[in-house]
């Protein structure tokens, strides 16, 4: 039996044994088995200098207001850190962190385990912030409390474990990654498996990335910076390749769309097809679903009249993919400003390739038939028709629904900014807000502008849409003012704000749900 | 002048006090912080008044707001405009009589369907609320959304509609039994081709009935110019008016001798509202224990109300919303009488709804109030000190020993300890019968 005075040695002895088993371990390894959601980064200095890169210098519109507070924030930070973020990282975390998510008598029990560049800073930050630390070798383990440090210094006594093992697709190491045990987190009492809960609509969008993680054993993010800020989550399981792989037909394989045409604020591209949903409604949707959808498709079947079928005739003759294109307001000059409304709309345009030449027979006696049903709910309010058109241009042909001009007092409403579009042309349908909209993705497809897909993309042009927001900014303030109940000057600010970080970036998702795996990416990258 | 509309003088024993500015401004407006009601205590009767109805007042911008609120072409946002104008305006009397036209000129956006063209009507009542009444009457014969309301884009030459000529016998200038059927026909026919084109008005000549006509006395080829003219002067006009001023400014059952006295000050004031109301805003009766919470609180003057007293910015669209769950939704009066008020106004189930509103507005869960109401009684301590304060802010410090009694307890209780409690307090002064009297 080691005396008294032996032990101080022993425990030394023991602790150079414990860091010796652990080298150059990943920080997850340090967590006990019973995490379920870890948070890991194991170089937090790169990815800090990433991160930093990928932000970028403060927006130069951004307004002086937000820049004085955004200073006084940051400089806070700093009094509060004690030094630089840069600096603490190197002091609390040189080596890697990782955080983790246990399950508790209520909620989740946060435990870390930090490699620090100054085990003692490390320690008394943790206990500055109410937690609780104690040093184990390389290791400053933390948590709320010493019963929770104990839980890890055992699991690094015991040797890695089930976290070291752990499956982790290829990463940088300047990620900020997330590693979830979904299998786990799924037999935890209170979770729900996410299927069951999406309505109609939830479903057509959402179901095949729902399967996934309803199915899916883990998940894995990753928050990278450098050229972008990008955030990566990917599941290892996918729709299964049953019927939901109707509903996302082309899964992981590319295809090709018009490419958004010069100025566009963004587009909204996706891999699902409304044909499958509504060919077989049982295999998607729940019954009351089921029903309200019957009722759509009872009147939608009468519109062509009794011999067109909505589904059979309609959607099975568009090809994939439809995609939604988001346009910048058609210029006006001086001499339009009077008759043109205050608030000015960007178009969009949908578009599909043609399969079935036949649709676009349909399509047209259906547009006439709406324009006279919409002209006769607007006769009933006392309003002026759409005055109907047909349209032959450069690149195709269909109709154009105009409004009468206006001769009320003041500017027009809204919808004086509208003229809804139907053209046919280069093997696409085109429903545009505007005639300039419609046109211009037809003018794309006769050059045969293309861009090519994989799964679901979303992407907004900041620039474009700051300039909108600019070009709106009176009514949109006015909107805060009386939905938020802001000062015009406070509205005035949000606006300004917004128009100077939509400037300074691009946003794109994208998302594909294969089979056997789901990834879904956000990118936001800073505008020169 | 009739010892009932002569000036009031503050004495000792009948001073101007928070009560007194607290009534000013809850009659003529929609009540005032009590920041500003201490401030007008101080500065006294004419201050107030001028506060009230300030000789020259309008929201900076306010023009061009409404350029941008027409911009979406929504009636949610032209209501939602009109509560805010009335948080915010520097000339409370103004926004009150806006909105006491609305009632009597009653349009609704339902048969309209243009809101524009209803903002259009409110800033007539803006522009000419004050003014001359017969003024404002030959206006609102021209408003297009009157017009398209009571269906004169029907009435033609050789086909008229009665409508129009009706209602504004019966409802705008003169009341019933003062006028005969016989008037209604002809008077039809001076309005036929009175129409509306573009959201305008327009004269169809061609559908125009110019043919001699007799209507209230006058013979003639009359126009609707002719007979809005034979209407404002005839004998039964200013006391029909005066009635309803009268019911909207100082009690629900004025008396004959008041009405009387009303409507004389106005033919004295040759037609002018606003010089009527003037004078009677600073008058005898107005101060005197008749008119002092004696009217129930509209929706309008609970919801706006309970911001202003409190001093406080909350969401224009939200209370807009919750007034017409009260039952008075702005732009869209239930008929052409326009709202019935006073007792109409509160039922079991409206004060609950009422009740409800508070609770959560106080919680901050209907948008942003700033500043919250935990702010507003954080600095009192102790129960007695926090009811003494929130009577201040909403009932001017003056309530029966039997509330102030029942507030104490539920301030001692455990529902107003803790977080929240202040909040709890507030709703507890607004649920009590005094608050819900104007």
């Amino acid at each position: 039996m080691p005396t008294s005075s032996s032990r101080p040695l022993l425990v030394v002895a023991f602790l150079v044994g414990v860091a010796a088993s652990l080298p150059a371990q990943a920080p997850r390894a340090a967590l006990p088995d019973e995490v379920l959601v870890v948070v890991e980064v194991t170089d937090p200095g790169a990815a800090w200098s990433a991160v930093l890169q990928a932000v970028g210098p403060v927006p130069p519109d951004l307004p002086e207001s937000v820049r004085a507070l955004l200073g006084v924030g940051l400089t806070t930070v700093r009094l509060w850190l004690g030094a630089s973020p840069a600096e603490r990282i190197e002091q609390w975390a040189r080596g890697g962190v990782a955080l983790g998510y246990a399950p508790a008598e209520h909620g989740f029990e946060p435990l870390l385990a930090m490699r620090p560049g100054d085990p003692a800073a490390a320690v008394a930050f943790v206990e500055r912030i109410g937690g609780k630390a104690r040093i184990e070798g390389e290791w400053v383990l933390a948590g709320k409390s010493l019963a929770a440090c104990e839980r890890l210094r055992r699991r690094l006594v015991d040797g890695p474990a089930r976290w070291a093992a752990w499956p982790v697709a290829e990463a940088s190491p300047a990620a900020v990654r997330v590693l979830a045990d979904l299998q786990r987190l799924r037999a935890l009492p209170t979770s729900r498996p996410l299927l069951p809960g999406l309505d109609g609509g939830g479903r057509f969008l959402f179901g095949p990335l729902a399967v996934a993680i309803d199915a899916s054993e883990r998940a894995q993010l990753e928050l990278v910076g450098g050229d972008a800020l990008q955030l990566r989550a990917r599941l290892f399981a996918g729709h299964g390749g049953d019927h939901w792989s109707r509903l996302s037909p082309t899964g992981g394989q590319a295809r090709s769309m018009l490419a958004p045409p010069t100025g566009a604020l963004g587009m909204v591209a996706l891999d699902r097809s409304l044909h499958a949903l509504f060919a077989d409604l049982q295999a998607f949707l729940r019954e009351s679903d089921v029903l309200a959808a019957q009722g759509f498709l009872s009147i939608a079947d009468q519109i062509d009249g009794a011999a067109t079928s909505f589904v059979d005739d309609l959607l099975r003759g568009l090809k994939q993919p439809w995609t939604l294109y988001l346009l910048p307001a058609a210029a006006i000059d001086a001499e339009q400003e009077p008759t043109a409304p205050r608030l000015r709309l960007p178009g969009f345009a949908l578009v599909a390739p043609i399969d079935d030449p036949e649709v676009e027979t349909i399509l047209r006696r259906m547009a006439q038939l709406f324009v006279v049903i919409a002209n006769a709910e607007r006769a009933q309010a006392g309003k002026k028709p759409f005055v109907l058109r047909p349209e032959r241009g450069e690149h195709g042909s269909g109709f154009v629904a105009e409004p009468t001009p206006w001769r009320g007092p003041g500017q027009p409403p809204v919808e004086y900014g509208l003229s809804p579009t139907l053209l046919f042309g280069h093997g696409h349908v085109v429903l545009g807000s505007t005639r300039a909209a419609a046109t211009a993705l037809l003018a794309q497809a006769a050059a045969g502008a293309t861009a090519t897909l994989v799964g679901d993309r979303v992407t907004l042009h900041g620039p474009t849409l700051a300039a909108a927001a600019l070009q709106n900014r009176g009514p949109l303030v006015v909107a805060r003012m009386l939905d938020e109940g802001e000062t015009r000057s406070v509205a005035e600010r949000f606006w300004d704000t917004f128009v100077a970080v939509a400037a300074a970036i691009s946003v794109e998702l994208t998302s594909q749900v294969a089979a056997d795996a789901a990834e879904i990416t956000v990118t936001v990258r800073r505008q020169s | 002048m009739n010892e009932l509309l002569a000036p009031w003088q503050p004495t000792r024993d009948d001073p101007f006090d928070l009560q007194k500015v607290g009534h000013l401004f809850r009659r003529a407006g929609f009540g005032t912080s009590l920041r500003h009601r201490q401030e007008l205590v101080r500065e006294g009767l004419d201050a107030a008044l001028a506060a009230v109805d300030p000789p020259s007042a309008s929201v900076p911008g306010a023009d061009a707001m409404l350029g941008d609120v027409l911009a979406f072409g929504d009636r949610a946002r032209v209501t939602a405009h009109r509560v805010w104008l009335a948080l915010e305006s520097a000339h409370p009397l103004r926004e009150k009589v806006s909105i006491f036209w609305h009632g009597h000129f009653a349009t609704s956006d339902a048969k309209v369907q243009d809101p524009r063209v209803m903002a259009g009507q409110l800033a007539t009542f803006d522009r000419l609320g004050l003014l001359r009444f017969d003024e404002l009457a030959q206006a609102m014969a021209r408003d297009p959304a009157l017009l398209v309301w009571l269906d004169n884009q029907l009435n033609k030459k050789g086909a008229p509609n009665e409508n129009f000529a009706r209602e504004l016998f019966e409802l705008f200038t003169l009341g019933r039994g003062a006028y005969t059927e016989q008037d209604i026909r002809e008077a039809a026919r001076a309005f036929s081709g009175w129409h509306v084109r573009d959201g305008q008005f327009f004269f169809a000549r061609f559908l125009h009935d110019d043919g001699d006509k007799q209507v209230l006395g006058r013979r003639g080829a009359l126009t609707g110019d002719d007979v809005v003219a034979a209407a404002v002067t005839q004998p039964a006009s200013a006391p029909f008016l005066a009635a309803k001023w009268l019911r909207a400014f100082v009690h629900p059952e004025p008396t004959s001798a008041e009405i009387e006295a009303m409507a004389a000050c106005y033919l004295a004031n040759e037609r002018h509202v606003g010089a009527t109301l003037r004078t009677l805003l600073r008058s005898r009766l107005f101060f005197s224990p008749r008119a002092y919470r004696t009217k129930i609180k509209s929706p309008a003057e609970f919801a706006i109300g309970t911001v202003r007293l409190l001093g406080a910015r909350a969401v224009a669209a939200d209370l807009a919303r919750a007034m017409a769950t009260f039952g008075e939704a702005w732009l869209m009066p239930p008929t052409v009488e326009g709202w019935h008020g006073e007792r109409a106004w509160l039922s079991g189930a409206s004060w609950l709804l009422r009740s409800n509103w508070a609770a959560e507005l106080f919680a901050g869960q209907r948008g942003k109030l700033q500043p919250t109401a935990a702010s507003l009684l954080e600095r009192f301590r102790g129960p007695e000190d926090k009811v003494k304060a929130a009577l201040l802010l909403l009932l001017d410090g003056e309530c029966s020993d039997e509330s102030r009694a029942r507030l104490l307890a539920f301030a001692r209780s455990p529902a107003a300890q803790g977080a929240g409690g202040d909040a709890a307090l507030l709703h507890a002064t607004v649920g009590l019968p005094e608050y819900q009297l104007s």
